[in-house]
């Protein structure tokens, strides 16, 4: 598959106190289109992205929204968590392919912060089992907790080894002008925070925030009968499911969904991992940053850390979750945006980005050219 | 943590007592490994007041595993053997029912 994307939008991520659901789903449409040269008539639909709005707002689906702001009446929420933004990316391109539209908008958008922090964290754990892990005080922190306790005792890894992917992910994000957090950390900051859940500290867990990301894609008949500017790329997608509990699952250290969105991603788009130079990754904290690299065929089991190492620019250029903010259902649409930004300006030929749901029981990967 | 119906409360009454139905008669009774392990500090509504508390993955050794917490104890390590006991998880709000389930504790 090669659907072009002729339009892309982000909104800065951040404490948007200012600004409402309705006010980034208008600034990251308009602008959208508006870098596509198309007006709201020429949309044909229009894929929302959200995850949350419902426990925080009350106002559910978010796709209504985009009728009263952008005036396009064709529209669809799809809410699966963390991988609410990626999956409508590969549900705009099969609408496309298809042949059921021809410009379609994505957008994804998520208001965090109408909560407070602790409310926040209560409906962000939504994402993870509830009859066992809920019921019993878990949350998605405590089970990558101890993900990332297997992780160092299988393969011989300390607390600050694992450190490294997060300050990778804060020096990238300091040139990111649309970051929410332009600092650099180092491991003693990290472990002067406070425990989250024993081995993660506050300084390792990216936060929920708000933005909204947008892109546009449209039929390749279309984009080369109006001479549209291409800006990149969807080469291939792919979206697997595992258990939610990790009780039922074979492995700690491996996602069995990642590795197969993956598969499938390769397969569709016909490239392997070494021909891509640009990784976003998901590096909700450390441990699932590495897990996601490993699983999408970068690196063997254990050696994640030792890749990022080698390729530090490769592994969250824009910054990562961690550094750019988690605004839940724009993510998997900014990481996109991030990454044909991107590909043009350092002439890298594809980029692939990662997000999962909750521990890992839904992921979608999506690979993108130049 | 959301609160509970009754009939979903009985629903999943069953399983959360499973595994504890056998406490204190050793003939029959269940015994697991702990395979990981975290201390949640930053605990989820309805738990702030038991944080810190050891959360546990324990391999029961025929296949199944659980996600439960470990109780009466200070510290544990990767292989610690344990054994279920039933205990209150938490209580649904001033008026709202006692939950019941099975948590773990170490066999010394």
């Amino acid at each position: 598959m090669k659907i072009p994307i002729i339009g892309a939008y982000s909104t800065g991520f951040g404490d948007l106190w200012d600004k409402g659901m309705g006010d980034l789903l208008e600034e990251a449409g308009i602008n959208a289109l508006k870098s596509a040269g198309l007006t709201a008539k020429d949309v044909d639909a229009v894929y929302t992205a959200n995850a949350f709005s419902s426990k925080i707002s009350g106002h559910a689906p978010i796709c209504s929204l985009c009728f009263e702001r952008l005036g396009i009446s064709s529209s669809v929420c799809i809410s699966s968590g963390d991988a609410s933004g990626a999956i409508a990316i590969k549900e705009a391109a099969n609408l496309i392919m298809s042949g059921e539209a021809k410009y379609v908008l994505v957008i994804g958008a998520e208001k965090s912060t109408d909560l407070k922090t602790n409310e926040m964290l209560a409906v962000a754990q939504d994402t993870i089992d509830d009859k066992e892990e809920l019921f019993i005080g878990a949350t998605v922190q405590s089970q990558f907790a101890m993900i990332t306790r297997k992780y160092m005792s299988d393969f011989r890894l300390s607390r600050d080894d694992m450190s490294f992917i997060t300050i990778n992910s804060h020096k990238n994000g300091m040139t990111n002008k649309f970051a929410q957090f332009r600092f650099e950390l180092d491991v003693n900051k990290i472990n002067s925070s406070a425990f989250i859940a024993d081995p993660i500290k506050a300084l390792d867990c990216s936060m929920y925030c708000d933005g909204a990301s947008a892109i546009i894609l449209c039929s390749s008949g279309a984009a080369e009968k109006s001479k549209r500017n291409v800006l990149g790329y969807l080469l291939g997608s792919g979206i697997a499911s595992m258990p939610s509990p990790l009780s039922k699952r074979k492995s700690l250290t491996r996602i069995d969904s990642t590795a197969d969105a993956a598969a499938e991603a390769y397969k569709k788009s016909g490239i392997s991992p070494k021909d891509i130079g640009l990784i976003e990754s998901y590096d909700l904290v450390p441990v699932s940053g590495i897990i996601s690299i490993e699983d999408m065929g970068f690196a063997e089991k254990g050696k994640g850390i030792e890749f990022i190492k080698k390729h530090p620019q490769a592994v969250n250029q824009s910054g990562g979750l961690k550094s750019c903010g988690h605004a839940v259902g724009a993510t998997g649409i900014r990481q996109a945006v991030d990454i044909i930004k991107r590909l043009k300006k350092n002439s890298i030929k594809y980029g692939i980005s990662n997000t999962m749901n909750g521990t890992g029981s839904i992921s979608a990967v999506n690979i993108f050219g130049a | 943590m959301h609160r509970k119906s009754s009939p979903l409360m009985k629903r999943d009454n069953e399983r959360n007592y499973e595994l504890a139905r056998n406490t204190g008669h050793s003939n029959n009774s269940i015994t697991g490994t702990i395979e990981s392990f975290t201390r949640v500090y930053s605990a989820p509504l309805g738990f702030e007041n038991q944080a810190p508390y050891i959360l546990a993955l324990v391999s029961l050794g025929n296949g199944k595993k659980i996600t439960s917490q470990v109780v009466d104890c200070k510290e544990v390590r990767i292989g610690d053997k344990v054994e279920p006991c039933l205990r209150k998880v938490y209580v649904d709000g001033k008026d709202g029912l006692i939950h019941y389930g099975t948590k773990f504790r170490v066999i010394k």
